[in-house]
């Protein structure tokens, strides 16, 4: 408790008047968590259901006077529930939970790079010795989860955009005579594993995988995946000391070769109006707002917009909770959001964070009420998006 | 032998120190930094928990010390040294050039009539404008105008209508040494802008204020009269809200503490709306209501049985603008349900953060005094030993040592005034 600053709760409720669930399902109440474990009703909340509906995207935090770390206080109150056999219920059937397990096996042997090159082999450049490492995390793996789902999507098949978010990002890195490593045996980053409470997978998988990057002599570590970043940036120091190497998201490395002049567009190909979903962990949690919408603004035919909420102030997309619970408040944010999609009047979705491009993806996906349809509204990852920009094809199809 | 002490700060606790000081004989030297003594007081339109007029409570004690012939003030100017100890201290003084001959204006008013130049006025909160040559506020003492020269463009018709011919545009800023035997600190406090607070629109919501904005437009001589008007129309709000500790109590802005007058400013501020339009419902947002002195706790009640008042216990989340009628929407959690409710109302008034003035931590370095972590001026023993600071024969009262009320400040003063007195009786020799 002294950790995450509850003591100094002053019960003025503002991080319940802001919470994205609280405003849809006011059954979640994070002031009324905190008073309960200020009171001493801790064993309560280690059973009860509420701490897993937490979407720990930290917007009570930043309103916070006090500077309650509530969803650090979240973190440690679902690592306590795990202790005494108390979990979250996975919403995709337990897979990415399994998933993680697998991969604090030592002997596992994966095919994960070959998930990502297969059918490009020829096209994509990629070594497993150099500075600077590509972690791919969970992309090679989200294919399978949404295979059977059937999501067509206005550019891709909602399983096809995973890999993609790889091919693309390796291209774009090699057209500036980049040639990344990829690791076959990289491991889950663990982030799902902290937020839910299991520290001991946790901390294999950290170990795990920064002997595996040691082993490849990298000195820059680029993610696609926000999460991915924050795990390595914000927690992995705690359990493995300091990083060796930098870590950095792929839109302030694009940022920069598109600054430094390796990367140069051809001429616009057709306009896209486009507006960006501030992922939580990059904007809230590590305060990356401008790589991204630099590197869009760039864009020849891009016209970025902005959400009425955006910045410090972006709603989660009503996934950020470690695949735990995507229940009905998750889809009544992802309504919400498609709503305020509707305002800016943009075609064109562009998320930083393979995890917000599913969940909304899937969002858009559905049978929608009539006055939610957005009408043709791609949901695209910013990597995807300049790997077709940089190609002077279409920015979307169609 | 040395019988004068050096007050800096002209606000209701300086004068209340001088006029002590100087009723029992001795000598005072008030410096200001603004054109005019007053303070925040000054500005105030009534004051808790007796709803009297500020002003006039406050303007006849500011005239009692520029006609007292024990005080000399000394406007405009800043304290810019200090050597020496207890009974003997070297003050000096900076008096920043006015460009009007003290001795020849009268504060008649033509030369702020025919000045061209328009800018805002500070005293009305930047909503009332001022010329290049102004006086701060109508009650101002000393009555005399001054020359903002950044901003004046040297048309010269100033001086071609003044009378009196008190216009000096060759005046310079002039420095003095003062021997003193001991100092009073009360320079008091400001109000934190709050545009840093995105979430609850101020500056870029028409009808957000601050509490201090408030204080003038509800006042009869300020820039709308008294009278409360909503944009975009113009129209007379029905509801007014009030939110208490906006960027204070707040670790996130560096300032965890209370401010300790907002709950009962915030009661006036709704009471006040009432009996100038007796069908205002006023909400007020508190964290805590802390209204702890004496009759200050039957005061809100009065409020809420007498005056339309609703106290909500919650911290807003957000204020949302409507698009047409820029009424605003606040969502807030109170303590009756876990709900997310909105109140939509056609005024919010913020009760700010409030601080040491600015410049007080130049004036410690100056002085050689400490502050606290917030830049407060430290009193190293509060319990036995209030009003003095870190350095002896230099003491402090008012908000510059803390947050306190007007009825504080003023007990505080007099505690100074005496102290000071007594460091004169002790180091004075008398034929020295």
């Amino acid at each position: 408790m002294s950790e995450t600053g509850t003591h100094y709760c002053l019960e003025c409720r503002k991080c319940s008047a802001v919470c994205p669930i609280e405003n849809t399902w006011p059954k979640f109440s994070p002031s009324i968590l905190v008073e309960k474990a200020l009171l001493g009703y801790e064993a309560d909340l280690l059973t009860g259901r509420e701490i897993w509906s937490c979407l720990t995207c930290d917007m009570c935090s930043k309103y916070c006077p006090s500077t309650v770390f509530f969803p650090t206080f979240i973190q440690k109150l679902r690592e306590q529930a795990h202790l005494k056999g108390h979990d979250g219920t996975c919403a995709h059937g337990g897979m990415m939970h399994a998933i993680t397990k697998m991969m604090t096996y030592a002997g596992l042997r994966q095919n994960r790079v070959e998930e990502i090159i297969n059918g490009h082999a020829s096209t994509l450049q990629i070594t497993d010795k150099g500075d600077i490492l590509y972690f791919t995390g969970c992309l090679p793996y989200f294919h399978y989860m949404f295979k059977d789902t059937g999501i067509e999507t206005p550019y891709a098949h909602i399983a096809d955009q995973s890999p993609l978010i790889a091919q693309s990002t390796i291209a774009i890195l090699n057209k500036a005579g980049i040639k990344p490593v990829l690791m076959p045996q990289e491991r889950c980053c663990g982030h799902d594993a902290y937020w839910n409470g299991d520290t001991k997978t946790f901390e294999k998988l950290a170990r795990l995988n920064m002997a595996a990057i040691e082993h490849t002599g990298a000195k820059k570590v680029l993610f696609s995946c926000p999460e991915g970043l924050f795990i390595f940036k914000a927690v992995y120091p705690k359990v493995v000391g300091e990083l060796p190497f930098d870590v950095v998201h792929l839109s302030e490395f694009y940022n920069k070769l598109i600054q430094e002049r390796q990367l140069v567009f051809p001429q616009a190909n057709g306009e896209v109006v486009a507006v960006y979903q501030d992922p939580c962990r990059l904007g809230r949690q590590l305060g990356i707002y401008d790589a991204p919408r630099e590197v869009l603004r760039s864009i020849p035919g891009l016209k970025l917009l902005e959400f009425k909420d955006n910045r410090e102030d972006a709603i989660c997309c009503g996934g950020a909770n470690g695949w735990i619970g995507c229940g009905a408040y998750s889809k009544r944010i992802q309504e919400d959001k498609l709503y305020y999609l509707k305002e800016v009047d943009a075609n064109l979705l562009v998320t930083a964070c393979p995890k917000c491009l599913i969940h909304l993806n899937c969002g858009l996906s559905e049978k929608l009420p009539e006055d939610l349809a957005t009408g043709e509204v791609a949901v695209m990852d910013i990597s995807v998006l300049l790997a077709r920009a940089l190609d002077g094809g279409g920015l979307i199809d169609g | 032998m040395v019988e004068d002490v050096l007050i800096i700060g002209g606000g209701v606790a300086g004068i209340q120190a001088a006029l002590d000081l100087a009723d029992r004989g001795l000598h005072v030297y008030m410096v200001e930094k603004e054109p005019s003594i007053g303070g925040t007081m000054a500005l105030l339109d009534k004051t808790f928990p007796t709803n009297d007029c500020s002003i006039c409570i406050l303007a006849p004690k500011m005239n009692d010390c520029a006609q007292h012939s024990n005080i000399e003030i000394l406007d405009f100017s800043e304290v810019v040294g200090l050597t020496g100890g207890p009974g003997d201290f070297q003050v000096t003084v900076r008096r920043k050039a006015r460009y009007v001959d003290p001795v020849k204006c009268n504060g008649c008013g033509v030369c702020f009539e025919v000045c061209p130049v328009h800018l805002p006025n500070k005293f009305d909160q930047n909503m009332a404008p001022r010329g290049a040559i102004y006086k701060p506020f109508p009650q101002a003492v000393p009555n005399l105008a001054l020359i903002d020269r950044e901003h004046c463009i040297d048309c010269g018709l100033c001086k071609k209508y003044c009378e009196a011919e008190a216009i000096n545009f060759e005046d310079k800023d002039k420095e003095v040494i003062l021997n003193v035997g001991a100092l009073i600190v009360a320079t008091g406090l400001t109000v934190r802008r709050p545009q840093e607070l995105k979430e609850y629109g101020y500056g870029k919501y028409l009808n957000v204020y601050t509490g201090m904005e408030y204080e003038r437009l509800i006042c009869a001589a300020g820039p709308t009269h008294g009278h409360l008007q909503s944009a975009p129309d113009n129209r007379r709000p029905k509801k007014l809200a009030i939110i208490q500790c906006v960027g204070i109590r707040d670790t996130r802005m560096d300032c965890p503490y209370c401010a300790s007058v907002c709950c009962m400013y915030a009661t006036k501020s709704a009471m006040l709306a009432f009996e100038h339009y007796n069908d205002i419902e006023s909400y007020i947002f508190y964290t805590d209501l802390r209204a702890f002195s004496k009759i200050s706790y039957e005061y809100t009640q009065r409020a809420e049985a007498e005056y339309n008042v609703t106290y909500i216990n919650a911290k807003p989340g957000r204020i949302r603008e409507h698009p047409e009628t820029k009424n605003l929407i606040i969502s807030y959690v109170d303590n009756t349900s876990p709900e997310v409710k909105e109140l939509e109302v056609e005024m919010v008034l913020l009760a700010m953060a409030i601080e040491p003035v600015e410049g007080t931590k130049e004036l410690v370095q100056v002085l050689g005094i400490e502050t606290d972590e917030y830049g407060f001026i430290r009193v190293p023993d509060p319990n036995m030993r209030p009003v003095d600071t870190s350095r002896e024969g230099v003491f402090v009262a008012g908000y510059c040592e803390g947050p306190k009320d007007i009825t504080e400040s003023v007990a505080q003063a007099s505690g100074a005034a005496a102290k000071a007195a007594e460091i004169i009786a002790q180091y004075g020799v008398p034929g020295a």
